[in-house]
C-alpha cells in the first residue's frame, strides 16, 4: 500500500504531540510537513520533531507540498470549520480533533462539505482504540452482562488551559461567548468541551441515544477561569439506561506553558473509569490503568507514570485504511453529531436549571 | 499462533521475518518488552527516581505457570535490566514443601552496589484468580518507583466483571496484539524486537547463559549456605 502523505495543521491542540511518534513510525504514512499557528508553537515543534518542515501558514505548506493527501487538524475548536473548508476544497482527507464544532448549523455544513468533496473525515475519539475499551466492547457484545440498565463514567483530567490557552477562551473553545446562565458570570467552553468521550461511549455501548440530560456546574476550582471547570451530568438513554457522567477538570495542575514532567498535582492526571450494570452482571473498568508509580523528580510528588497510550496507533491505522479503501471510519461526523448535540444539551440544562429532554422521534 | 501475530507486525512495520525463523527456540527475555518494566527502567535511567540503592522484587506463581528456576531466571534478569548493572553475587534460602511447592528468598548484590531482595515461589494454587502475583519496587535517594500502587500489596486490573459465575479480571495493554495473554504479547514483542534488531540476538544468548549459571548458583548457595559469586569466590 502506498504510504499516505500526511501533514499536521495549527499544532495548538493538546493532543498535538501525541501524534508525533505514530506519524513518524507508521510505515503507511509519509509525514511530509506541518504548519503552526504562531512562532512559539513552530519553535516548540522544531525542538520536538526533526526532519519535518514546519510552515507559518497552511497556504504556504500546501503550495510547497501539493502532494499532501491528508491532514491532522491539530487546532483549537474555533478553527475547524475554516480548515475543513480549506481541506475539502483541495480534496484533502481530514483527521479532526474531538470537537469539530459546537455550532450545529456549522456542523451540518461540515458534513455537506465532506460529502461533496468525497473525502474521509474521521473524528478523533481515540478511546475507541484503547485496549481496555476493546475488552469492554467484547464483553458487552458477547452478552456477558445482559442488557445494560445503568452506567457511570468519569473523564476527569487536569486543566490544559495554561498550556493551551484557547481552551479557556469561550469564543475559541465553544465558538462564541454564551453565559452559563443568567446568574453565573462564567461562559460555555470549559471542561465539558474537553471531554466528549464518555458521552460517545455510552451511546456506543448501549446502542441507544440520549432521552434526557440534567447537568450542574460547581463553583470553579480555578477561580480565574471564565469557563466552567467542574460539572456533573445525569439522565437517561432512550432505552431506559440511567447514567451519571463526570467530565470535569477536577485534578489540579502546575500552571506551566509546556506540558512535561511534574505537570500534575494529583497523582493521576487523566482518568477514564466506567461502571456498567447489566441484568446479568457488573463491569468496572479503568481505561488507563494499572500503571507504574513514583515520587521522584521534578516535584517529588507521588505520580502515576502511564504505561500505555496505544490509541493513536489504531486510530491512524483506520484513517489510512479508510483513505486507501474509500470508506468511512467508524467515528465519522454523522455518528458524532448526536454526541455534540448531547453536550450542547448539558449546557442548555445548566442554563435552565432543568433537564433537557429530547423531543419524541428526534 | 504467535508466529501469525509476529508476521502481522512484520508486514505492518516492514520488518522481514524469515519463514524458517524459530524465535521460540531462542532466549527472548520477554519481560524486557513488558511496558511496566520499560517504564520502571525509564524512571531510573532518565532519571526521575535517582540513585537507586535497593530493589525489592517478588514473583509467585502456580506450579503450572512456571517452575522456580524460570521465575528466578526472570527476576534475576529484571534485577540487571532495571538497575542496569550485572549481578556480582547472591545468597539463596530455598525450601520445598511436602506437596512439591517451592519458595526461594534471595539477596542479590549488583556490581554497582545495589542490593536486591528476590522472593520467588510456586506456592499459588491452581484455582487462584490469577496464576502470577508479582511486585517490583526500586528505592532511590530521590524517590521510589513501583509497579504496584501505594497502599496495595497485590496487582490491580483494568477490568473486573462480577457475574453469577464469579469474578473475572482482564488487563489489556496492547491494542495491536489484543486477544493474546500478557505473556504471549511479551513473547511476540520480544521476538519482533530481535527480528528488527538482529544484533541483539548475541546479547540475549549471552545473557541466557549467564542467567542460567546464576540460577544454578542460587541452589548451590542454598545447599552450601554460602554467599556466592559467579567465579565461585566470596564477593
Amino acid at each position: 500500500m502506498k504510504p499516505v502523505k500526511i501533514a499536521m495543521m495549527s499544532l495548538t491542540h493538546g493532543h498535538t504531540r501525541k501524534y508525533y511518534q505514530t506519524l513518524k513510525e507508521n510505515p503507511k504514512l509519509d509525514w511530509v510537513a506541518a504548519c503552526g499557528d504562531s512562532p512559539d508553537v513552530i519553535d516548540l515543534f522544531n525542538r520536538s520533531v526533526t526532519g519535518i518542515p514546519c510552515y507559518a501558514s497552511a497556504e504556504e505548506m500546501f503550495d510547497r507540498h501539493p502532494d499532501i493527501e491528508a491532514v491532522v487538524l491539530a487546532s483549537g475548536n474555533s478553527r475547524h470549520m475554516e480548515q475543513v473548508t480549506m481541506c475539502a476544497s483541495r480534496g484533502i482527507h481530514v483527521l479532526s480533533m474531538k470537537i469539530p464544532t459546537f455550532d450545529m448549523d456549522e456542523y451540518d455544513r461540515m458534513i455537506t462539505l465532506v460529502d461533496q468533496a468525497d473525502i474521509v473525515c474521521q473524528v478523533e475519539l481515540e478511546m475507541h482504540y484503547n485496549p481496555v475499551i476493546h475488552r469492554i466492547k467484547k464483553i458487552v457484545a458477547e452478552g456477558a452482562l445482559g442488557k445494560l440498565f445503568a452506567f457511570q463514567a468519569t473523564n476527569i483530567t487536569l486543566s490544559p488551559v495554561w498550556a493551551f490557552p484557547w481552551q479557556g477562551v469561550p469564543e475559541l473553545s465553544y465558538g462564541k461567548r454564551v453565559p452559563l446562565n443568567d446568574h453565573d458570570s462564567r461562559f460555555r467552553g470549559g471542561a465539558l468541551c474537553d471531554h466528549p468521550h464518555i458521552f460517545d461511549m455510552i451511546r456506543w455501548l448501549t446502542g441507544s441515544d440520549f432521552e434526557h440530560v440534567f447537568a450542574q456546574v460547581t463553583p470553579n476550582l480555578r477561580t480565574e477561569l471564565e469557563v466552567e471547570d467542574v460539572l456533573l451530568v445525569n439522565g437517561k438513554m432512550k432505552d431506559g439506561t440511567t447514567f451519571l457522567l463526570d467530565p470535569s477538570w477536577s485534578r489540579l495542575e502546575e500552571r506551566i506553558p509546556v506540558p512535561g514532567p511534574g505537570w500534575e498535582i494529583f497523582p493521576k492526571r487523566m482518568e477514564v473509569n466506567m461502571a456498567l450494570h447489566g441484568e446479568k452482571g457488573v463491569l468496572m473498568a479503568d481505561c488507563f490503568g494499572p500503571n507504574v508509580y513514583h515520587n521522584g523528580a521534578p516535584k517529588d510528588r507521588y505520580t502515576v507514570r502511564y504505561t500505555y497510550f496505544d490509541e493513536w496507533i489504531g486510530m491512524v491505522d483506520e484513517f489510512v485504511d479508510c483513505i486507501r479503501n474509500h470508506r468511512q471510519p467508524q467515528i465519522n461526523l454523522r455518528w458524532h453529531r448526536k454526541t455534540i448535540e448531547a453536550m450542547n444539551a448539558c449546557y442548555e440544562s445548566i442554563r435552565t436549571g432543568q433537564p433537557y429532554v429530547w423531543k419524541e422521534g428526534v | 499462533m504467535l508466529k501469525d501475530y509476529l508476521r502481522k507486525l512484520g508486514e505492518k512495520y516492514a520488518v522481514t521475518i524469515p519463514a524458517d525463523w524459530e524465535p521460540e527456540k531462542m532466549p527472548l527475555l520477554p519481560w524486557r518488552q513488558e511496558r511496566r518494566f520499560v517504564e520502571l527502567k525509564n524512571l531510573v535511567t532518565e532519571p526521575t527516581v535517582e540513585n537507586v540503592v535497593m530493589c525489592r522484587f517478588s514473583c509467585n506463581t502456580t506450579p503450572e505457570f512456571a517452575t522456580l528456576e524460570e521465575i528466578l531466571y526472570r527476576e534475576l534478569d529484571l534485577c540487571e535490566f532495571l538497575v542496569g548493572s550485572e549481578i556480582a553475587g547472591l545468597y539463596a534460602a530455598i525450601t520445598t514443601a511436602a506437596g512439591g511447592a517451592r519458595f526461594a528468598n534471595l539477596l542479590v548484590r549488583l556490581a554497582n552496589g545495589v542490593v536486591c531482595s528476590v522472593e520467588a515461589g510456586t506456592t499459588l494454587k491452581k484455582g487462584s484468580v490469577r496464576p502470577i502475583l508479582d511486585r517490583h519496587e526500586m528505592i532511590g535517594r530521590r524517590g521510589v518507583a513501583s509497579d504496584r500502587v501505594v497502599d496495595t500489596h497485590v496487582p490491580q486490573d483494568s477490568v473486573y466483571v462480577y457475574t453469577d459465575a464469579g469474578t473475572t479480571i482482564f488487563t489489556d495493554t496492547d491494542s495491536e496484539l489484543f486477544g493474546l495473554s500478557n505473556e504471549e504479547i511479551n513473547q511476540v514483542r520480544a521476538a519482533f524486537a530481535l527480528a528488527k534488531n538482529p544484533e541483539l540476538q548475541d546479547f540475549t544468548r549471552l545473557q541466557d547463559k549467564r542467567l542460567k549459571e546464576w540460577v544454578a548458583l542460587a541452589f548451590v548457595s542454598d545447599e552450601q549456605k554460602k554467599y556466592l559469586t559467579l567465579e565461585g569466590g566470596n564477593a
